[in-house]
């Protein structure tokens, strides 16, 4: 990143080798749409390459800034989409034909990626769902207590709790 | 625990809504605690994306590729945090609480002209977010700079009260997006200097702690190094220390450096460099 920030486009070839997948896989996994995922991957890379300089690795790794940066702008993207088909009164669905059967059919497994599924497995069922609901599908922390059922503060707790846990399994070498 | 407090978790994994996240991100300016946290979680929200990894289509990456070989990059100065000061020895405990202070003073003034920089960043940044990040990324390097280089920014806080420089203008150095760093040592002697400039402000200091003593009838000057030296600037220490505001010809400089010249300095250096460093190419 140190030499993509510097205008070496080779360097940026390797890291979107080495970091695509996982952004394109969220973006993917948020959107449920194959071209938009597509559509949003780009933008996320072009936006990082135009910003390269303000990446500072003191505060996390190249990897976690483009996941950041990518899981917002599809979050955004669905949140929008869900206002635009209220406004019509419809049920919401994407109106493409370009919708990927499953994306889980798609996923690459990684040993970070075994690891990740193992320690999000264990945790308590409620935690893991405001976590994947939150994180995989975009919801509001209103939405998933409302989809759950419980009290917005539930929610919260629910979300810290989980995410602290994940940190002690993970350790530090998450990213 | 507020209700903004408690946000910390949901902001990472992406669950506020549009107006929470805007209230979220202007409380993480002033809240260290939540930053710091907010940074970890990152780590962690960003980890679960490798559970659904998926390659993304070939087309793609060629399709990525040709776009930025056509998208200027944003050119924003990154601050290199200064190395802590070991030389402060315990005879020197009273100066390092009169440092403590001075620091309490800057870190306030800093936080006031750093929360106007984000209003107005806000303003401009199309996307909230994105101001966010570069918020907390702000937020992170004036941090660094306040207490990776206590000493050196001790002395920038006592520049606040000196009458002759405007308090504004050193505030707005510190926190000016594009402030650069650069540390140097004193040739024999284990103090260390700094030079903090911002081209956006058009203000270059240098930082200097545990000066030599100046033999008597003579001053420091400060040299800009581009070819022949020019002169930056002349002064004096009371007490071993300084921050002195250098010319503009800073900001063209390959280097800065100090020499020991005859009162009311010289207009080419005649003295041996007592310091000197080298600026990063502009």
């Amino acid at each position: 990143m140190a030499a993509a920030s510097h205008g070496d486009e080779q360097a940026y070839a390797q890291l979107y080798d080495a970091t695509s997948r996982n952004v394109f896989g969220i973006v993917l996994h948020v959107l449920r749409d194959h071209s938009q995922a597509e559509e949003v991957t780009q933008e996320v890379y072009v936006e990082a390459w135009r910003l390269a300089k303000r990446f500072d690795s003191t505060q996390g790794s190249v990897s976690a800034w483009l996941n950041t940066m990518a899981h917002r702008r599809a979050v955004d993207r669905v949140r929008s989409a869900e206002r635009r088909t209220q406004r019509e009164h419809r049920h919401f669905e994407f109106q493409s034909d370009n919708v990927a059967a499953d994306p889980a059919e798609l996923v690459v497994a990684t040993d970070e990626g075994r690891r990740v599924r193992r320690a999000l497995a264990q945790l308590p069922e409620g935690q893991r769902t405001a976590v994947e609901l939150a994180y995989f599908q975009g919801k509001t922390q209103r939405e998933v207590a409302e989809h759950l059922q419980v009290p917005l503060g539930t929610v919260k707790t629910r979300i810290r709790d989980a995410m602290q846990r994940l940190r002690k399994q993970l350790g530090e070498a998450a990213s | 625990m507020t209700e903004t407090h408690s946000n910390a978790y949901a902001s990472v994994v992406g669950a506020l809504t549009a107006s929470e996240a805007q209230d979220f991100e202007r409380h993480l300016i002033e809240c260290s605690a939540c930053a710091e946290e907010v940074m970890d979680a990152r780590a962690i929200a960003s980890a679960l994306s490798t559970t659904v990894a998926v390659n993304p289509p070939a087309r793609l990456r060629g399709s990525v590729l040709a776009s930025i070989a056509h998208t200027p990059q944003e050119q924003i100065a990154t601050v290199t945090a200064l190395p802590r000061s070991e030389t402060v020895a315990a005879d020197r405990s009273s100066r390092r609480n009169r440092a403590t202070s001075l620091l309490a003073a800057a870190a306030v003034v800093a936080a006031v002209g750093f929360g106007g920089w984000a209003v107005q960043l806000g303003q401009d940044a199309s996307d909230s977010q994105q101001a966010a990040d570069v918020a907390l990324s702000q937020r992170a390097k004036l941090a660094s700079l306040l207490t990776a280089a206590d000493v050196q920014t001790a002395k920038l806080a006592s520049l606040l009260t000196a009458a002759d420089v405007q308090t504004a203008k050193l505030a707005s150095l510190l926190t000016a997006a594009d402030v650069q760093t650069v540390s140097g040592r004193f040739i024999s002697s284990d103090d260390s200097g700094a030079v903090v400039m911002s081209e956006e402000r058009q203000m270059a200091v240098l930082v200097a702690t545990g000066l030599p003593k100046l033999p008597e009838g003579k001053v420091y000057e400060a040299w800009t190094v581009k070819g022949d030296p020019a002169p930056a600037g002349i002064f004096t220490s009371d007490d071993s220390d300084a921050v002195v505001e250098l010319s503009d010809a800073a900001f063209d400089a390959d280097s800065i450096a100090v020499t020991i010249e005859p009162a009311g300095g010289s207009p080419k250096p005649t003295g041996d460099a007592v310091f000197d460093v080298s600026l990063p190419p502009a």
